[in-house]
């Protein structure tokens, strides 16, 4: 494994237990009372999470096809990240939509503002490696590739937010 | 079906769907989703919003079989 790939790993094991941590020290405070959800909300995140998982299931089956018939020009790995992000944007996508992303008292503005920095932050990324020439190893998109899918992502939630937002004040 | 008891209720205490969804504790995309029709609410959320409008549960959600 090389030392990117080490590094990639590294940063989501950290990133999970860290997450972990967080829901476990923020349990029953104010903090945590901003994110939450009412019934209606409840009910189409589990909704979400179905559509996001039949997503995934079908991209992830889409890709193998693709990847056993044909020689991609993408590493193995990454295009299961791919779907996986797919999948998480089916997600939150259609929980933004129905209403059920932010909880009662969340800030959309910050959420949305933190979207935006890490769509401009990972996009940013993107073009650096491509001006460095190591978005391509060995003819196949690397570990590299991870930014440009997750500047995607995160734009994507972005302007959903925004759509979102302007839809609610006409509708008020 | 859309629920014209709950919003004649809101209307006539003069409250908005924002002041009801903060006074039963919901979002008000939740409050405008029972008005229109499009959601169910539980028994829990009913009588909160009865409480909270000074109605009973058959003035706000019973209907009337023609």
């Amino acid at each position: 494994m090389d030392e990117s790939r080490f590094f990639f790993f590294m940063g989501v094991m950290v990133a999970f237990l860290v997450s972990i941590v967080i829901a476990f020290a923020t349990r029953g405070k104010k903090c945590a009372a901003q994110g939450v959800l009412d019934e209606r909300q409840r009910l189409i995140q589990g909704n979400a999470y179905r559509y996001g998982f039949f997503t995934l299931a079908a991209a992830e089956c889409f890709y193998a096809t693709m990847d056993g018939m044909f020689e991609l020009p993408v590493e193995s790995w990454v295009g299961n990240i791919g779907c996986v992000l797919f999948g998480c944007l089916v997600n939150v996508l259609y929980c933004i939509w129905k209403d059920a992303y932010f909880g009662l008292h969340s800030n959309k503005k910050q959420i949305l503002l933190l979207m935006i920095i890490l769509g401009t932050s990972n996009t940013l990324q993107t073009i650096c490696k491509l001006t460095d020439g190591v978005l391509w190893e060995n003819g196949q998109i690397g570990v590299n590739g991870i930014f440009p899918m997750c500047a995607v992502f995160f734009w994507f939630v972005a302007a959903a937010v925004i759509a979102k937002m302007v839809a609610d004040k006409k509708a008020q | 079906m859309k629920n014209l008891n709950l919003k004649a209720a809101r209307a006539a205490m003069d409250m908005s769907q924002q002041q009801l969804a903060d006074a039963v504790g919901v979002s008000r995309q939740t409050i405008n989703a029972i008005e229109k029709g499009d959601y169910n609410p539980t028994i829990k959320l009913c009588r909160a919003i009865c409480r909270t409008l000074s109605k009973t549960l058959d003035e706000l959600f019973w209907e009337e079989e023609e």
